[in-house]
């Protein structure tokens, strides 16, 4: 295979992966943003969606993007109440007990998973047709190409939503300044439940598309360290800044694979995070520093 | 005696002028006052001065030691304490141990000494205590020595914040807003104090007020800022009926 | 009621500040030291873990509890000094040596993660310690020529002056004496001037400068400090687990530390102590627990997660102050009836409040 096209192909695997790393950091992002809470249950919920998914799709039968559709509005249905039943419960408390909460839910969640669907491996289908695609003279998965069109229409969607639309813009305010928007008459409990689901949905999103690529096992939940180093580089902020920081891990990942040892992939990334954050302690979108006195 | 000198100080935040070429000098038992509206760019002078940012331009002295652009610690082991506007005290630790820590600059034994709880650890804890100790009956602070600051009225948070500063024994003591909150019996009572600790202690004080009762009452000196710039300088009878302060305070019609 | 009578300040300053915690403290001690004698080998066994866990948890105290420093990768220093002890023990190196040795190898580990998240602070640093843990893990695992990588490295027997400490009655003192040495490294911390530099650095960085605190300076003692120790947990643990692998040391194992720390309540050596024996005793009692369901998800590890998860939401929900706070609050209860008031302890109604800086 000619070097460039070897570059260019990890290239665009590295781009479908990191939206997908993108994506996972956006569904923390969302609920960060709202309420400073970060779902360290993330994992494990994307995690549950490619489970549904090849229950519904393998063990029910049912057709594929119908299971997925019903994946996600579960995954969607579960991170709702999970934010109802007891994250806000603590509304107020220091971050410290909501970095806990979520890591103890998510130690539930995936017991539970591991109760209901056991320690096997299984493969799960991707909506997309197993071919091959001929895109200016390089050969791309159809797969691969899915997941970039998906995640792109996905993140217009979501500018558009806060940008235009007047519960977006209410779920802005509530990012803002929760009292005053208790204050506007914005139904603050509703929203937060909102994101919730929606961060959920995301995550259900990010997982039937990644449950392809791999396999869906109880290890799943581990992508959810690379959407936390997406977050940590994007600087918790914008839809933008974790697709941005998202694809730039993805390629670095894919890269340091592919012309590295596939062993130091991993490492590459730990070490290119703490490079960033060096340089950049706020991440690379992070507005001001330092507290005001 | 000991001078603080500022000459020259800018702050620059990108266009914005925040301090624009801004000089003043306190001197060890006096008191200077710097008045001014919001925005008017005080405590970026006193955060330059104490080293929590570093200025764009301009220099400090303390007596003949350049100290512009130290860090903040480092101002502070030189004998500058400070307090902030909106309180910044150690939430979950009691009022003793705040003020104990204000006797940090004075540490001498080393980390070594004081796991293994040395005879020199042991006299030097004793040490802070009593500083502490002096502090907490000068500022009549007794009855709150175990409390934790967190559940603490306003007025008391602030004394004891005061009180931090003062532990550390400074040649200099830089207050922001001393008596933003406080009632009229605490205002008299701080006024009392910071006379006390700059006639009779030798404490340099610089402080940002705008309660102009206490400044008029207290202050040497004082200086009125605008916009980042200085608009009067000299006592405080001088300043207040300065044309500029007057135009800047009630607006150009009333005068 | 009951009074604290006080003549001196040194009265202040001691480790044992009531005649009745003095004779608490003694039975503690005596009970320990005495017990080996009536007990089986099972529990002389799970009391060395439940001692070494003290130690590590006092280590990850220092960070979190004191210093604010919450880290969700305290795994990386108790790794870092197990294999350290054991690849210096199987190169001959006595036993001393090769524990101080650790300890020092950890102490620096913490100065570098220090280092690395040096203006960090709150979520991005609890995130990067979590990713400077999954670091040392992959590289412990992928360093072969060093830790014999994913298949492991066997510990040589404790032997210290020609003595061994292999038996478990040995073990047992060893592990006693390490633990109460770090606990009085501990409490002599916490009383010190440096100690309470580590709590103003967790209340307010910027106060804490403006009183002569050099804060990056501060904040590498706390991470030296609790690295040192918690490494020096792990380099004795090692000696327990015979054989270890990098697995050992994983993301779980910083978990159990955050939970114990969570269970006994952060911030108190007290507090450290009672959850290492809480989480040391949770395998005991989760498989009492499993031995009741049936048999069919007897033997799975699903239970495990779910059982570890609810006890972390309970507490976070219910008693976040840890065991030690409900018994501060019983104590305060005792000493102040008839007058206990039920305000002191009383949550008032909060809204979220923005840590962002």
């Amino acid at each position: 295979m000619p070097d460039i096209e070897l570059f260019v192909q990890s290239l665009a695997n590295g781009v479908s992966v990191g939206a997908i790393y993108g994506l996972i950091a956006l569904g923390f992002v969302l609920v960060y943003k709202s309420t400073e809470v970060v779902n360290f249950a993330l994992g494990d919920l994307l995690m549950f969606s490619a489970f549904a998914g090849w229950s519904l799709s393998v063990a029910l039968g049912w057709p594929i993007w119908l299971a997925v559709l019903a994946a996600i509005f579960l995954t969607s249905l579960l991170s709702g109440i999970i934010n109802e039943a007891v994250v806000s419960r603590i509304i107020g408390q220091p971050q410290f007990a909501h970095i806990l909460l979520t890591l103890g839910i998510a130690f539930t969640l995936r017991g539970l998973i591991l109760l209901i669907w056991g320690a096997d491996q299984r493969s799960l289908d991707s909506l997309a047709p197993d071919t091959l695609l001929e895109v200016a003279g390089i050969t791309l998965r159809a797969e691969r190409v899915q997941i970039i069109l998906i995640t792109l229409v996905l993140v217009i969607a979501l500018q558009f939503f806060f940008r235009k639309t007047r519960f977006g813009l209410a779920l802005q305010a509530l990012g803002e300044n929760q009292m005053a928007a208790y204050l506007m008459a914005i139904p603050v409990r509703r929203a937060i439940s909102g994101i919730w689901m929606l961060s959920g949905a995301i995550a259900a999103i990010a997982g039937l598309m990644l449950a392809p690529l791999l396999l869906v096992d109880t290890n799943l939940w581990l992508v959810m360290v690379k959407g936390l180093i997406v977050a940590v580089m994007g600087s918790f902020h914008s839809v933008p800044g974790a697709l941005g920081a998202g694809i730039l891990v993805g390629v670095i990942e894919q890269l340091a694979g592919v012309y590295l040892d596939a062993e130091y992939r991993d490492l590459v990334v730990y070490a290119s995070f703490f490079a960033i954050l060096a340089v950049f302690p706020k991440g690379l979108f992070g507005g001001q520093s330092a507290k005001k006195v | 005696m000991m001078k603080l000198r500022v000459a020259g100080l800018k702050q620059y935040f990108g266009g914005l002028k925040a301090v624009d070429t801004v000089s003043l000098d306190a001197k060890q038992s006096e008191i200077l006052a710097i008045i001014g509206p919001n925005g008017a760019g005080k405590t970026t002078v006193i955060n330059a001065i104490t080293g929590l940012r570093k200025p764009t331009a301009g220099t400090v002295w303390l007596g003949d030691k350049t100290i512009t652009g130290l860090a903040a610690n480092r101002i502070a082991e030189l004998g500058i304490a400070r307090t902030f506007q909106n309180i910044e005290l150690f939430e979950h630790a009691s009022v003793l141990d705040n003020i104990q820590l204000g006797f940090y600059r004075h540490r001498k034994v080393t980390l070594c000494a004081e796991l293994f709880n040395l005879p020199s650890a042991r006299a030097e804890a004793v040490n802070a205590r009593l500083a502490a100790e002096k502090i907490l009956h000068y500022l009549d602070l007794v009855s709150w020595r175990d409390k934790a600051v967190s559940g603490l009225s306003y007025g008391i948070r602030k004394q004891v914040e005061l009180g931090r500063a003062l532990c550390s024994a400074p040649s200099f003591l830089i207050l922001d807003e001393p008596a933003s909150g406080l009632t009229r019996e605490e205002t008299l009572d701080l006024g009392y104090f910071l006379r006390d600790l700059a006639k009779n202690r030798g404490i340099g004080i610089l402080m940002i007020e705008h309660d102009m009762g206490l400044v008029s009452r207290v202050a040497d000196h004082v200086i009125a800022m605008n916009e980042g710039r200085i608009l009067a300088k000299g006592s405080a009878p001088e300043v207040q009926s300065n044309a500029d302060v007057i135009e800047c305070y009630l607006g150009s019609e009333m005068v | 009621m009951y009074f604290d009578f006080k003549t001196s300040y040194n009265d202040d300053i001691r480790l044992i500040r009531r005649p009745l915690s003095g004779l608490f403290y003694a039975i503690a001690f005596g009970t320990a030291l005495f017990s080996p004698l009536v007990i089986s080998e099972f529990y002389i066994t799970e009391s060395s873990a439940i001692f070494v866990l003290g130690i590590i948890i006092i280590g990850y105290m220092i960070s979190a509890g004191m210093a604010g420093l919450v880290g969700l990768g305290h795994a990386a220093f108790v790794g870092v000094g197990a294999y350290t002890h054991a690849i210096l023990l199987g190169a001959g190196v006595p036993f001393l040596i090769s524990i101080f040795s650790a300890i020092a190898v950890c102490a620096l580990l913490g100065v570098m993660l220090a280092v690395i998240s040096l203006r960090l602070s709150g979520l991005y640093l609890a995130i990067s310690t979590l990713i400077f843990a999954l670091a040392v893990e992959h590289i412990l695992g992928s360093w072969e020529t060093l830790t014999g990588g994913y298949e492991g490295i066997l510990v040589p027997d404790p032997i210290i002056f020609g003595t061994s400490f292999a038996s478990s009655i040995n073990y047992y003192y060893l592990t006693l004496s390490a633990l109460v040495s770090v606990i009085i490294l501990a409490a002599n911390l916490m009383r010190s001037l440096s100690g309470r530099a580590l709590i103003g650095l967790r209340d307010s960085e910027q106060a804490a400068a403006s009183l002569g605190i050099n804060v990056l300076k501060t904040k590498s003692v706390a991470f030296a400090l609790s690295g040192a120790v918690t490494g020096f947990g792990g380099a004795l643990m090692s000696h327990q687990i015979f054989f270890i692998t990098p697995e050992a040391f994983n993301m779980m194992l910083s978990l159990q530390i955050v939970l114990a720390a969570v269970i006994g309540g952060l911030g108190s050596i007290t507090g450290a102590l009672i959850g290492a024996v809480v989480i040391g005793w949770m395998p005991e009692l989760i498989s009492q627990i499993k031995a009741l369901l049936p048999v069919s998800i007897r033997y799975q590890p699903g239970p495990d997660l779910v059982i570890y998860g609810a006890v972390l939401i309970g507490f976070v929900l219910f008693e976040p102050l840890g065991l030690y706070g409900r018994w501060k609050k019983i104590e305060n209860w005792l000493l102040t009836f008839p007058l206990d008031r039920k305000a002191t302890f009383a949550k008032t109604r909060t809204y979220m409040k923005s840590e962002r800086v």
